[in-house]
């Protein structure tokens, strides 16, 4: 019995040490208050559109799920994954996207990335 | 008690040996009657391809320990973007650019190398480049490369992520003289078209290799969006109303449908395209 604890304390963090990819965009390159980012994210009804986690989720589904936007390679498939790239985007999706233009403004934006940046991937 | 606790040993002794027995018996009949599949088509199972990229992980940071990586410059990086255009660009493709057809089906495939960075440090990509790795098409660069060519080779894959996928297609342009790719020949139309043979396709135009899909094994990858759910997804890329006939054209002509895009023109078939666009939008799981 005694053994027990120590083994599956032992598996746990070996299956622990599985590391993952660093996010594209790490923590010392993220700026904006994430708490304002939420109410932003709420008010502009991005949700109607893309899962995001700590959010409700509505049931259509018009865009891709940002749950992990901060590991993606790109942003909109279009720009490499940076802050700027993604406020820009926020701001002013690229023409033709179906994404809208929802007259979001810069300071606005910078909050919005600060939130999808810091969520936990599942 | 103490006998109990000699025969509850030998009894586990004794199954533990005669599993043993068991399985090496499994293992030479399913080698020796050639029933496992060699073929590049068949895939791993999804826990194989785990057990692989996690070995490949631990091993190559054992390996590199000791290696240090020289400051790595802008300069250096401009000279790698010449190597890997030369040497590297055919298996792995760069932001914007494919890969060359033949090496889309090889098993495991290259993919792509703009978040190499992230799971990577410089000593251990020099380790990887110098190396290769083995049980894949990876060749080792050391008897090929200088030294300071195999860092110059670093610090470009350290640039791939800041590129556009215009800019990585016009740095590459500009050192390499792209001759086109002549079109695949078209296969005749089915009448409808086959969600099974679209879900190998996946796997031969190396689809997975930037995506994960649900259903499909392979490495674990965040370059592309997750395939997962599409049919109930509005738009294709964010540009095409959901159909089957949208992403056919989509998975054929990426550029043309949205300028600008990461995702590569593959010089998928039509019938392909097809096949795939049905498994993904109706059979995928």
């Amino acid at each position: 019995m005694r053994w027990r604890v120590p083994v599956v304390l032992g598996l746990a963090a070996i299956l622990a040490a599985c590391e993952e990819d660093r996010a594209a965009v790490p923590p010392a390159e993220r700026s904006g208050n994430r708490y304002v980012g939420r109410e932003l994210l709420l008010s502009y009804g991005c949700v109607a559109c893309h899962r995001i986690r700590g959010l409700p989720q509505m049931a259509g589904q018009a865009g891709p799920a940002l749950e992990r936007i901060a590991y993606r390679s790109y942003i909109g498939g279009v720009l490499p994954n940076t802050q700027a790239n993604l406020e820009h985007w926020i701001m002013h999706p690229a023409p033709g996207s179906a994404m809208p233009e929802l007259g979001v403004s810069a300071a606005e934006a910078r909050d919005m990335a600060a939130y999808l940046y810091q969520q936990v991937p599942p | 008690m103490m006998r109990r606790g000699r025969l509850v040993l030998l009894t586990m002794l004794a199954t533990l040996a005669a599993a043993l027995m068991l399985a090496a018996i499994a293992a030479v009949v399913m080698v020796r009657m050639g029933w496992y599949d060699v073929g590049a088509v068949k895939q791993h199972f999804q826990p194989t391809f785990k057990l692989l990229e996690l070995g490949l992980r631990y091993s190559v940071r054992h390996h590199a320990r000791e290696i240090l990586a020289p400051p790595l410059t802008g300069g250096m990086a401009q000279r790698g973007a010449r190597l890997y255009a030369e040497h590297c660009v055919q298996c792995h493709g760069a932001p914007g650019v494919a890969p060359e057809l033949a090496t889309l089906a090889l098993q495991p495939s290259p993919g792509p190398l703009v978040h190499m960075t992230r799971r990577w440090q410089p000593n251990e990509l020099y380790w990887l480049v110098t190396n290769g790795v083995k049980m894949t098409a990876m060749p080792a660069w050391e008897f090929r490369l200088s030294e300071q060519e195999r860092w110059q080779l670093v610090a470009f894959i350290g640039e791939l992520p800041k590129l556009s996928p215009q800019q990585g297609a016009a740095m590459l342009a500009a050192v390499r003289n792209t001759e086109a790719v002549p079109a695949p020949p078209e296969q005749p139309l089915d009448d409808r078209p086959d969600a099974r043979r679209g879900r190998v396709a996946l796997t031969q135009y190396a689809c997975r290799s930037c995506h994960m899909i649900p259903g499909l094994p392979g490495p674990s990858v965040d370059v592309g969006p997750p395939l997962r759910d599409l049919a109930r997804q509005r738009y294709i890329a964010g540009y095409l109303p959901t159909s089957e006939e949208n992403m056919v054209r989509w998975l054929r002509h990426p550029d043309l449908v949205k300028p600008g895009t990461a995702m590569p023109a593959l010089h998928v078939t039509e019938a392909d395209a097809r096949d795939m666009a049905h498994w993904l939008l109706s059979a995928q799981p």
